[in-house]
């Protein structure tokens, strides 16, 4: 029979080396794939993925105790529960611990946050370049917001402190407006967030016609929190989405991918609330304003059209009158122009008339009588030569004024 | 013409052949009292119609009554 140990003979040896080669604890990076807190202590399965397979290479538990909880929690704050959550990569300062009994385990006594921080910083930058490298960063500010939002479709979760403040704010604003809210459930947090929020997306998109826009609304939390939203799958879908959609998902400083990716990025559920109800009342501003405007500019054109009219009147006044003053001058003109010509006319007929009239007065004989001229007659005839006279006749001799016989024969 | 049918510019147009026919002395004097009777008689017209015109634009009133 060849030399043999018992089974503690050989975890007692191996405990022993262990303890020697790993005096000091030290820090390990790796990934959190489950754990649980039992009375005040928490127990944690660690691993490690292969980086092009995404096999599990390494696996080993790990406990903290109730003692360094405490401290941690102290330490940490709310950093704490976000940084021990299922999927975290962790920077861990660890004793390793070998027991007989229970095996190999380690304790963890320290957390460094900076190194979550800044492999999801990596991971985020790594997301983001992804997304623009497949072209899939801005499409979502194609899609405006509708003048007025009625109907939200809300992706969050019922429970949420976030939502409930977001919710309240909405309804209670002081304008009276009223909004139809439809809520799609989905795990803000942990694991179950990308495939809640894609599975949202796509029900939200198959209804597009029923909303003005979406909202992902979540509470504040730690920036580990948030980390869900700095996710691919998320960035993709929020870019694909054929409504606009908002993001009030409650960080200060940094943008997740979530954000990026929507055309309206807000710092809180109520600043989103804010935003819609704001939105709703510069339109209304501006529907008020426009109103204001066309009645000014109808007033002022029907003050103008009566200012012409007005015009056109006093013309209208003065027209006619004078239309009919010049017409009544040039008939009067005509009636004394007539008369004057008439009475030229008549003037030049009695002229004439006159002209004749002595004419006829000089060739009468009577006239040449009393000149001293006389006429000789012989019964009928006028004696006009000597020749003519029969001595033997009466003569008759005409003056002026008398006519007398001359008996020749006596 | 008659009188009935006769327009405002019809009897003034007459009137003034009338007058230019006068002026250039090409009226018979056996005509000219007959002449005179129709210028008399237009100028009449015309003055009535320009005065019932007057009084029409007074009665519509589109100048004094208006606003």
């Amino acid at each position: 029979m060849p030399a043999s140990y018992s089974l503690y003979e050989l975890n007692e040896y191996i405990r022993r080396v262990i303890a020697l080669n790993f005096a000091e604890p030290i820090w390990v990076s790796c990934e959190i794939s489950q754990v649980k807190e039992v009375r005040g202590n928490v127990y944690l399965d660690l691993i490690h993925h292969d980086e092009k397979t995404q096999d599990i290479t390494a696996q080993i538990s790990a406990s903290i105790w109730f003692k360094s909880y405490l401290f941690l929690k102290t330490k940490l704050g709310a950093l704490l529960p976000s940084l021990l959550r299922e999927g975290t990569h962790v920077l861990l300062k660890v004793q390793v611990e070998f027991s007989e009994r229970y095996g190999m385990k380690l304790i963890i006594e320290d957390i460094d946050p900076s190194f979550t921080i800044g492999q999801m910083e990596m991971n985020r930058q790594k997301i983001l370049q992804k997304l623009s490298d497949d072209g899939l960063i801005g499409l979502n500010k194609d899609y405006k917001l509708p003048n007025v939002i009625k109907r939200i479709a809300v992706i969050s979760s019922a429970t949420a402190a976030g939502f409930i403040d977001f919710q309240n704010h909405l309804l209670e604003n002081s304008y009276g407006y009223t909004y139809k809210i439809s809520l799609y459930q989905v795990a803000m947090q942990g694991q179950n967030t990308e495939k809640d929020v894609t599975k949202a997306f796509e029900s939200i998109n198959e209804l597009k016609n029923n909303y003005d826009c979406v909202l992902i609304i979540r509470g504040g939390g730690s920036k580990l929190d948030l980390s869900a939203f700095d996710n691919y799958n998320i960035g993709a879908k929020i870019s694909k989405c054929q409504l606009p959609v908002l993001t009030g998902i409650g960080h200060d400083i940094d943008s997740t991918v979530a954000d990026i990716c929507a055309s309206y990025s807000l710092k809180t559920p109520t600043a989103v609330a804010d935003y819609i109800i704001e939105h709703n009342f510069k339109f209304e501003t501006t529907l008020t304003e426009v109103t204001h405007w066309i009645s000014r500019l109808a007033s002022q054109l029907i003050k103008n059209k009566e200012l012409e009219l007005n015009q056109t009147v006093q013309i209208l006044k003065i027209i006619p009158s004078e239309i009919i003053k010049n017409n009544q001058v040039s008939i009067n003109y005509i009636n004394q122009n007539i008369s004057t010509a008439v009475k030229n006319l008549l003037n030049r007929h009695k002229e004439k008339l006159k002209t004749t009239d002595s004419n006829l007065a000089l060739l009468s004989p009577k006239n040449i009588l009393k000149r001293g001229y006389a006429i000789v007659r012989q019964g009928a005839n006028v004696v006009k030569r000597s020749k003519d006279l029969d001595a033997n006749k009466e003569i008759h001799i005409e003056f002026f004024d008398k006519e007398i016989k001359i008996n020749t024969n006596e | 013409m008659s009188k009935k049918n006769m327009t405002y510019d019809a009897a003034y147009a007459e009137l003034n052949t009338i007058l230019s026919s006068l002026q250039m002395e090409d009226v018979s004097l056996d005509d000219l009292s007959d002449k005179l009777k129709r210028a008399a008689e237009l100028s009449d017209f015309c003055k009535t119609k320009l005065r019932s015109i007057e009084d029409d634009i007074e009665k519509i009133g589109v100048v004094t009554d208006f606003q």
